[in-house]
């Protein structure tokens, strides 16, 4: 939608494919990466709260405490990202951890941002991750920076897209490609607005559909339909 | 031509792209043998291109965001990197690791220098008088170590409250710990290198002066044989993860023509490689310390095995990878 | 302030995405939020600090009670830079009436505690509703989710974290001959010099996280409108000037200006109200301090737990146990005795046949040849493209270029053609072509030593040729027909078309 020419601000990295396409990846802030480390935070509490019965076994369930220990300390998060992408803590967020060309994570890159976790985590609970998330364009913290990752909103599921039916209606003139595609848009949101909202859009327009009130947003709608089916 | 009129000549060719993605989603699934897998490509890059024309001819948003979700799973796919995880692992510890090491020898010679360093320093000092040690470790620290490693003791290299624990816990704890230690000293790395400098000098002081002090009691006859088994794969897997971490501090300090997140990033991913192989290293040194280092067995025995270790981990780094092309990363 | 100039993107965004817009924002803005933070918040501050010198912690609290104070310009600042229009505090002090509306005054009383202040205050400061219509407003754009909410409860857990590491760094920093931070007086003794650090430490951190939350704050107001009121489309439809022949007359709606459109009223238009979660003070207040109790908000690092399990202990409590769980106990001791033996031996096995592998591999490797290039490695291609590897070339290869086309060979017959054109041109021309040349530097070679046909000739036949290998696309039949023929007459000494 840009005229201006000016590159607008946005919270998008994108990749271009070997197939010259471009894949936008949804970056994400601090603010939903903290809430998923909060809750992977109470899942490994869980976790180690579930393995101290281990004791009862002696010093045999002792050394199974300790590896247990040590294997959610270091590898709860690796074994998560290699295994779907992401921890629970960020699938309930509905983040992703990739590479930052969008494939998905490697071993070798999953090792080295869980590992360098010891490095964010200081000087106190995650301050230099913090301060590094908030200066990166990428929401990077040091172990993202190392290992080329990044974390990135998964997304809702596809909405529902369908234009509604309308007698089709021509445009007037020819609109520039960024109205014509936010007539479309209108048309394909108008079912989740409100009513009064959806006719007050729709006269935003008036000046060339020339209509007002329900009319006018009858006449959006046929142009989606012209735009989307034609005649 | 209009959306739907697109939309509709497209859609076979969807519909027969999505059931594939959603075949090659499922981590397992039966019937996927008999599916034109090698088709996806084809229908992956028939699907770029659709994308690409929807959006230039401005399609609706909703149908233009659909495609992209569709060619951004595809890519996902398409890309990912498959590995053979049991291959993959033996030739990474055949050629794979002991190479990397050769490649950045620099770090791991000054990584040795940075540990032992201090440890033969400090290990002569606290030799010399027996009150150096105190200026490492305090009182109480130092009489739990005499007392773990007392000739008195019937199980050396337990401290006494440990002593009903079995090997098994013990193991358990030395994996714990050590490879802990040696996952801090890589990443300590990033902070310019202070950080590996100063773990990799604070356990050669801690060792050192251990050693020296147990010796000058006359404990070394329970000390030397417990170490000395274990010693080579343990000292020589935190001098490497130290290697690792210098490698993160040079990347930063002397990033050579790169920019400093290029430099760090190339030589990340060759740090993560001694990470990892220093690790394995530090389990089987668990495995000996566990159950080995604390048996009884004669110590003419413990020290020709650890002899023998030494050995061996000086032939593996040097020759190991040497020739053949079994690479492996 | 017109639209065009809209400095962000502005898109459907679920309201976690909508937070991230506004740390962008912040990150990209952030010297001009924290001057204008500080043009309010300094002077408080400093006021405060003489007034109440004797006690940091009611200072802090006045400071911290003021924060609404220091955030509304901000807010406004945001919302005209948004449309590209950067104000000076000359603007703002212009505009007071505006920036510090009456109806701020609340939310310096009794709605200090409000959960989503920095979701709120986009609503009250732009869009100048009053009373039972603002509430309704509030209601409906925090929706259901509670982001707004999380977004303050997280921010000022961000903000204690930025403090005691800010903290723990300056304690740390201090070099040996100074006085050292003594940390726990700092957090504990009332009034001691480390305890005024500490607090102006976490002044600074509200400083620092101020912008951030406020522009997330107000992010996640646009992502709200955008996805309860499509206000991303209003943008654009406002923006279309109408036909050609009214233009002139619409001109001046063009320029309709960013607080129009921010505070285009809409309570009248609202979506039918969303089950907000409206919390009371009170409950607000409890729901912050039971969250900030709770310990888990800390951040902690988990702490390895020596847990004592000395034969002794279970002696020492067997009078209080009964039997048959003291007998289950030693018996699960005991398998947990022989599960250990089995798998000590288990994990020298893994161990020893780890090594032994390894080492096997390793054995082979160095008894391998060095380097010797595999099979694999020499791919058809190579073959055919190395134009001096020994491939017989046949008598008459136009002959057996076409046999190979009618074959349906095509790659077969362009590699032919190619190969037999390098040797054309080594034995007319005496053109050196190494093996490893490629084909464009043989094309290289050719154009710069061959008269302007041949190198014509050679052009075409190297694009079909590479289109073919590396693109697998077959020639068009007329192009390839074209090929032989010039081709035929450039053998036969002729020149090349």
């Amino acid at each position: 939608m840009s005229l201006s020419g000016v590159e607008r601000i946005d919270t998008l990295r994108v990749h271009e494919t070997p197939e010259g396409v471009d894949l936008s990846l949804h970056t994400a802030g601090p603010v939903a990466r903290a809430a998923a480390l909060v809750i992977d935070g109470f899942i490994k509490g869980a976790i180690y709260l579930a393995l101290i019965p281990l004791i009862v076994f002696a010093g045999f369930g002792i050394g199974l405490l300790l590896l247990g220990i040590f294997l959610v300390e270091w590898f709860y998060p690796v074994f998560f990202e290699l295994r779907s992408g992401a921890t629970p803590g960020k699938r309930a967020m509905g983040l992703a951890v990739v590479a930052d060309d969008g494939t998905p994570i490697t071993p070798g890159a999953s090792l080295i941002r869980n590992l360098l976790r010891v490095a964010d985590f200081l000087p106190f609970a995650y301050g230099a991750g913090l301060v590094c998330t908030l200066v990166d364009r990428d929401f990077r913290r040091l172990g993202d920076l190392a290992a080329g990752t990044l974390v990135v909103h998964t997304g809702p599921t596809a909405a529902e897209r369908a234009i509604p039916e309308q007698a089709p209606r021509a445009l007037p003139w020819p609109l520039p490609l960024d109205v014509q595609q936010a007539i479309l848009d209108y048309a394909e949101r108008s079912q989740r607005l409100s009513a009064e909202r959806r006719t007050e859009l729709a006269e935003a327009l008036s000046q060339i559909t020339g209509e007002s009130g329900k009319a006018a947003e009858e006449a959006l709608l046929g142009y989606a339909n012209w735009l989307a089916r034609g005649r | 031509m209009r959306q739907s009129q697109f939309e509709e000549e497209q859609a076979a060719v969807w519909t027969q792209y999505l059931e594939l993605l959603e075949a090659l989603e499922r981590s397992w699934s039966r019937g996927r043998s008999r599916l034109p897998l090698q088709r996806f490509p084809r229908l992956f890059r028939r699907l770029c291109g659709d994308y690409a024309l929807a959006r230039s001819r401005g399609y609706s948003p909703g149908l233009v965001n659909e495609l992209h979700g569709l060619v951004h799973r595809g890519y996902r796919q398409l890309y990912r990197s498959r590995r053979d995880w049991l291959g993959g692992t033996l030739a990474f510890l055949s050629s794979g690791f002991p190479r990397t090491l050769r490649r950045h020898a620099w770090a791991f010679w000054l990584s040795v220098a940075l540990f032992f360093g201090p440890m033969l320093a400090m290990g002569f000092a606290s030799y010399g008088d027996s009150d150096a040690i105190y200026s490492i470790l305090d009182a109480g620290q130092v009489a739990d170590m005499e007392a773990m490693y007392d000739p008195g003791s019937d199980k050396p290299g337990r401290s006494l409250e440990r002593q009903a624990d079995t090997d098994f816990a013990m193991f358990g704890f030395y994996v714990m710990n050590n490879v802990s230690v040696a996952f801090r000293t890589f990443a300590g790395g990033i902070f310019l290198g202070l950080g590996s400098l100063l773990f990799l000098g604070l356990n050669g002081l801690v060792i050192g002066s251990v050693a020296g002090h147990l010796t000058q009691l006359g404990y070394g006859e329970t000390f030397w044989p417990f170490v000395s088994g274990h010693g080579a794969l343990e000292l020589t897997a935190i001098a490497i993860a130290g290697a690792a971490g210098l490698l993160l501090a040079a990347a930063l300090l002397a990033p050579g023509r790169r920019r400093r997140l290029d430099a760090l990033r190339a030589n990340a991913a060759e740090a993560v490689q001694l990470v990892t192989g220093a690790m394995i290293m530090l389990v089987l040194a668990a495995i000996i310390e566990g159950f080995w280092s604390a048996s009884p067995v004669a110590p003419q025995i413990k020290y020709f095995a650890g002899a023998i270790w030494w050995l061996l981990v000086a032939l593996y780094l040097t020759l190991a990878g040497r020739r053949g092309g079994s690479g492996g990363d | 302030m017109e639209i065009d100039r809209l400095a962000a993107v502005i898109r459907p965004r679920t309201p976690w995405e909508g937070l991230d817009l506004g740390f962008v924002l912040a990150r990209l803005w952030f010297p001009a939020l924290l001057g204008l933070w500080c043009v309010t918040a300094l002077p408080i501050a400093l006021f405060g600090g003489v007034l109440l010198k004797g006690s940091p912690d009611l200072w802090l609290l006045l400071v911290w009670w003021f924060k609404p104070l220091y955030e509304a310009p901000l807010v406004f600042w945001l919302s005209r830079r948004l449309f590209g229009e950067s104000l000076g505090v000359r603007d703002l002090w212009r505009a007071r009436r505006q920036v510090f509306p009456l109806r701020l005054l609340p939310n310096l009383l009794w709605l200090r505690l409000h959960p989503s202040r920095s979701l709120q205050f986009p609503i009250l400061i732009l869009e100048g509703l009053e009373g039972k219509a603002r509430r309704q407003r509030q209601r409906v754009l925090q929706g259901t989710g509670g982001t707004g909410i999380w977004l303050t409860i997280i921010c000022v857990h961000l903000e204690s974290v930025l403090w005691l590491s800010g903290l723990l760094l300056v304690a740390i920093m201090i070099p040996d001959g100074l006085p050292k931070l003594d940390l726990s007086a700092s957090v504990l003794e009332q009034g001691s010099t480390p305890y005024w650090v500490s607090t102006l430490i976490y002044w600074l951190a509200m400083a620092a996280m101020a912008p951030f939350y406020v522009a997330a704050g107000f992010a996640l107001y646009l992502a709200r409108r955008t996805e309860l009121e499509a206000w991303d489309l209003e943008l654009v439809f406002r923006r279309v000037e109408g036909a050609p022949r009214h233009r002139g007359r619409h001109r001046a709606q063009t320029g309709v200006v960013a607080m129009a459109m921010l505070a285009a009223s809409l309570a009248a238009c609202l979506p039918s109200p969303a089950q907000g979660l409206e919390l009371s003070r009170e409950q607000a207040k409890e729901e912050i301090e039971a969250v900030l109790a709770s310990k888990e908000f800390k951040q902690t690092r988990e702490i390895e737990i020596w847990v004592y399990a000395g034969g002794e202990d279970a002696s020492e409590d067997s009078g209080a146990l009964p039997d048959w769980l003291l007998e289950l106990l030693r018996g699960l001791g005991r398998g947990g005795e022989m599960a250990a033996i089995a798998f000590k031996w288990l994990l020298f096995m893994a161990g020893g046949v780890l090594v032994l592998f390894v080492l096997r591999r390793v054995l082979r490797d160095l008894h391998r040849p060095r380097r010797a290039p595999s099979a694999q490695q020499e791919a058809p291609m190579t073959v055919t493209l190395a134009p001096r590897t020994k491939i017989e070339l046949p008598a008459d290869i136009l002959k057996e270029v076409e046999a190979r086309i009618g074959r349906d060979d095509l790659r077969g017959a362009l590699s032919l053609l190619y190969a037999a054109s390098i040797d054309l041109l080594q034995r007319r021309y005496g053109l050196k072509v190494k093996e490893s040349t490629t084909e464009f530097e043989c094309l290289a070679l050719v154009l710069g030593q061959l008269p302007a046909d041949e190198g014509n000739l050679m052009g075409r036949l190297v694009r079909a040729w590479q289109r073919l290998a590396y693109g697998h696309c077959d020639p068009a039949p007329k192009e390839l027909g074209a090929l032989i023929h010039d081709w035929r007459r450039w053998e036969s000494g002729g020149r090349g078309n």
